[in-house]
């Protein structure tokens, strides 16, 4: 979409006048407390106070130096990359599917799609309890089909944090890549293919390569939504899995210790930043010698 | 390119995959016992007669839809005005104000509900008044998570209209707030509506932003269902939820004649 081809029919004292209610909301509400709450991560926590005014980096030497944060923060980047490797794997047939139906099945997929998306990541979760519980669908289908005698405890468990978090994020995923999957050109697959490609191949080297700005969208938005889940890990992983935006939450609330809870959220956001800037250039690279040198 | 017959099943098991931990819910939700086992001892809709007597997640149901009701009427009007401003002046600094209101999807609404609390919590010390917990900061909250969305959609559907019929509205005499609101506004009606609709799901679903912000006894839905959750997952429970994904599969089928939901939500955060 080219703005620039948008002509001016409000003036622009009017157009001032008009976006300052919602700079002025945004700014009040979202960015000095967001900035003021990182700030804290760097005073010193206080009995009396929320903190002692002051630049310091021990609440960071306190995480790092714990072996049960770093854990968690370790347990969290995996779960995420995990997630996030399994959304893609999952998302890629769903995108394929809805690419190639017919208008009236696609828009229905995408309703279906859309639909767990909005409904919420603490009503799935609670799904996945109902269905992962000790008297949940699962045990109850193995024990009746006598797998096992008795039920097995597939809650508290990191994997199944992990297949949980997948679903509840997966259709973000699917919606990014079916996006750049619609974009790819048929006529260069159908070259491909006509020239006697395998399916697969096509999917490979023609298909997929095309939809590259997609899948990096779409994986770098996911492992930040894994990084931060909350209710997921909180229901189904419980204190036996936890996981960091949990961790910071009862760091909190138990100990009231507000510069370490901020020292956690800035720790959490640096984490998933890097991760997002070094995956992108990564990838980039790969895609750039991936262009270059034909197989 | 034809789909191979496997590729298509294995698509339609992910929307099983996606779409089971809704269903099942739905499911419980008319067992007849009280606790959760399986197969139902038979079928009733007695959780849904005796939602009114959960106190705390019926009255959290009656809570939430208030919250997004008056959420949804701010951030539109916020949202609104914005994508206004941004598509119809030429305004400086556009692509900073674009990622301003983008930017709270980005941070993590865990944090940001967090940091409102202390920062507001603070505040209260300065003007002497408590002002967290309060139904009006978690207002605020929710308007803060909404604002992308409802910026976002009419932004898009402002800038694809194009101009052509308000200057030649403007070119026939009309002045432009009249322009503007018969005009400009009828014509971004959909946009309107779907972005509306929006707001309120995403208000009314949230649970992280509302964390700390809500009031021992006065609580939101989620922040009801997810305390119930950490003890107990039985039919009353999933009878709330039902309610929930009724009001929401419901919402989603107006937006749908609306607005095209590929291009809501693909390519990440911005187009």
């Amino acid at each position: 979409m080219n703005k620039q081809d948008v002509g001016a029919t409000v003036e622009r004292k009017v157009g001032w006048a008009v976006i300052t209610p919602a700079a002025i909301i945004v700014l009040v509400f979202f960015i000095t407390p967001v900035l003021y709450f990182l700030r804290i991560g760097f005073e010193t926590p206080s009995q009396s106070q929320i903190s002692v005014p002051g630049f310091t980096l021990n609440n960071f030497g306190e995480f790092f130096q714990s072996a049960f944060y770093v854990h968690t923060l370790i347990r969290t980047v995996l779960i995420a990359l995990c997630s996030t490797a399994l959304c893609l794997v999952l998302a890629l047939p769903v995108a394929n599917l809805i690419t190639r139906s017919s208008r009236k099945v696609k828009s229905l997929l995408i309703i279906a799609t859309v639909f767990p998306l909005l409904v919420g990541n603490v009503v799935r979760s609670i799904g996945w309890v109902a269905l992962l519980g000790y008297d949940g669908a699962v045990n109850s289908i193995l024990i009746a089909l006598g797998v096992v005698e008795e039920p097995l405890e597939l809650l508290h468990s990191p994997v199944t944090v992990g297949i949980a978090i997948t679903s509840v994020v997966l259709p973000i995923m699917v919606l990014t890549l079916q996006a750049s999957m619609e974009a790819v050109s048929p006529a260069t697959e159908q070259a491909a293919l006509s020239l006697g490609a395998p399916p697969m191949r096509v999917f490979r080297q023609i298909t997929f390569p095309q939809m590259m700005p997609g899948v990096v969208a779409g994986t770098s938005l996911v492992f930040v939504l894994c990084m931060n889940s909350y209710a997921t890990p909180l229901l189904i992983g419980g204190s036996q899995v936890p996981m960091l935006a949990p961790a910071i939450y009862s760091a909190i609330t138990t100990t009231n210790n507000w510069p370490f809870g901020a020292a956690m959220a800035t720790t959490l956001l640096v984490v998933c930043l890097t991760v997002i800037v070094l995956y992108g250039r990564l990838l980039s690279r790969i895609f750039e010698t991936w262009r270059k040198e034909p197989r | 390119m034809k789909l191979s017959g496997w590729m298509k099943a294995l698509g339609l098991l992910v929307f099983v995959f996606m779409l089971g931990p809704v269903a099942i819910i739905v499911w419980i939700s008319f067992f007849d016992q009280a606790y959760l086992s399986f197969p139902a001892e038979g079928y009733s809709l007695r959780w849904y007669a005796g939602l009114v007597d959960q106190t705390e997640l019926f009255r959290g149901l009656l809570y939430s839809a208030e919250i997004a009701v008056i959420t949804t009427i701010i951030s539109l009007f916020l949202g609104v005005s914005a994508a206004i401003a941004l598509s119809r002046s030429r305004l400086r600094g556009r692509t900073l104000f674009e990622n301003v209101f983008l930017l709270p999807l980005v941070i993590p609404a865990i944090i940001t509900g967090m940091a409102l609390y202390i920062y507001l919590y603070q505040l209260s010390g300065i003007v002497q008044g408590g002002l967290v917990p309060s139904t009006w900061s978690l207002i605020a909250a929710h308007v803060i998570i909404t604002l992308p969305w409802t910026f976002r959609l009419t932004y898009a559907g402002a800038v694809s209209i194009g101009t052509d019929v308000e200057r030649a509205s403007l070119d026939l005499g009309r002045g432009s707030l009249a322009t503007l609101m018969r005009v400009t506004l009828p014509l971004l009606r959909p946009s309107l509506i779907g972005s509306g609709i929006f707001a309120f799901i995403f208000s009314f679903g949230d649970l992280e932003i509302s964390l700390f912000l809500v009031s021992p006894g006065q609580t939101t839905l989620p922040v009801a269902m997810v305390q119930y959750a950490e003890f107990n997952v039985d039919p009353t429970l999933a009878a709330v939820a039902t309610v929930q994904i009724v009001l929401i599969g419901l919402l989603l089928l107006i937006a749908n004649k609306f607005i095209r939901f590929g291009e809501a939500f693909s390519g990440g955060l911005k187009q």
